[in-house]
């Protein structure tokens, strides 16, 4: 049996540290590694994944807005982007609207950058 | 909490900025004392393991939220945190049958201190646990475990009681 309170707590925790020391590394660091870089390749695979479905949707919406336009114009041949615009006919207001290239240009930078943000940080992580 | 060494320090540094390396070094450091908290919180040595995997993993992903202090300790406490979420998605109470007919080639001693956590009500298993095992104070685990100090104390108190009297056989004469 224990000894009296101090012994019988140093036993308990003499036991418990023997147990503890008993459980080796039977591959169990191996597998919480291999985990975490499996899960770091399924995100990965999902923020591209997502990426580049939004990059398709993206082109396919652009080809679409270059088929559906109406007319281009320009005032002067260097300031064209500045005063360039595009009518784009909007069949669900069945009327054309107009869209500035800036517009369309920002939608493009955030595109690339959804798809090199991810690329950075994997290759920073690594 | 076990004041870390500085090697644990420097190692727990690198770790949460991303050293992969590192990590692995840290899991290798706490694989043991993780393990066998988790595996006297289920119940279970391979319920356990399961669970220490999983709050490993969830320190690797969630390292920025890491604000010094002991690692192990803190993997501790993800592990509890993570034994709770399984505990509410299905039982890990022991059955009757596991205790008789162990899976594992655990050793006598090994088992009975499963066991013996097992017999504790869940909140003294969980304080006796975290405070005995993991080291955590009891003002730590009453953090952890949403509960008054005192009555962490009586829990862990209780538990302790009935620890020794379940594993008076291996007690130094």
């Amino acid at each position: 049996m224990f000894g009296d309170f101090r012994d019988m707590d140093r036993d308990l925790e003499q036991l418990l540290k023997d147990d503890e020391a008993s459980i080796v590394d039977d591959g169990f660091s191996g597998r919480v590694m291999e985990s975490a870089r499996g899960g770091r390749r399924l995100r990965y695979l999902a923020l591209f994944g997502a990426a580049g479905l939004g990059a398709g949707a993206a082109f396919e919406g652009v080809s679409n807005l270059v088929g559906k336009m109406s007319h281009a114009s320009g005032d002067k041949a260097g300031d064209w982007m500045g005063s360039l615009e595009v009518s784009v006919h909007a069949p669900i207001l069945d009327r054309d609207v107009t869209v500035h290239p800036t517009i369309l240009f920002a939608y493009l930078v955030v595109l690339v950058l959804a798809v090199l943000i991810p690329l950075l940080s994997a290759a920073q992580e690594d | 909490m076990a004041v870390p060494s500085n090697t644990e320090n420097d190692l727990s540094a690198a770790a949460m900025r991303g050293d992969r390396r590192a990590f692995e070094g840290l899991v290798k450091l706490h694989q043991a004392s993780v393990r066998a908290v988790a595996r006297r919180l289920c119940g279970s040595a391979s319920e356990g393991d399961d669970i220490a995997q999983a709050a490993f993993l969830t320190a690797w992903r969630r390292r920025e939220s890491w604000r010094g202090g002991s690692f192990r300790g803190w993997v501790c406490t993800i592990a509890y945190r993570e034994f709770l979420h399984a505990r509410r998605k299905r039982s890990f109470e022991l059955e009757a049958d596991e205790l008789a007919d162990p899976v594992s080639d655990a050793p006598d001693q090994r088992m009975d201190i499963l066991r013996a956590f097992s017999e504790l009500e869940p909140n003294e298993r969980a304080a006796a646990a975290l405070c005995l095992g993991a080291g955590l104070s009891h003002a730590e685990a009453a953090i952890v475990m949403h509960a008054p100090l005192g009555t962490v104390k009586s829990w862990v108190a209780r538990g302790r009681t009935k620890l020794q009297a379940a594993l008076s056989a291996y007690a130094t004469v």
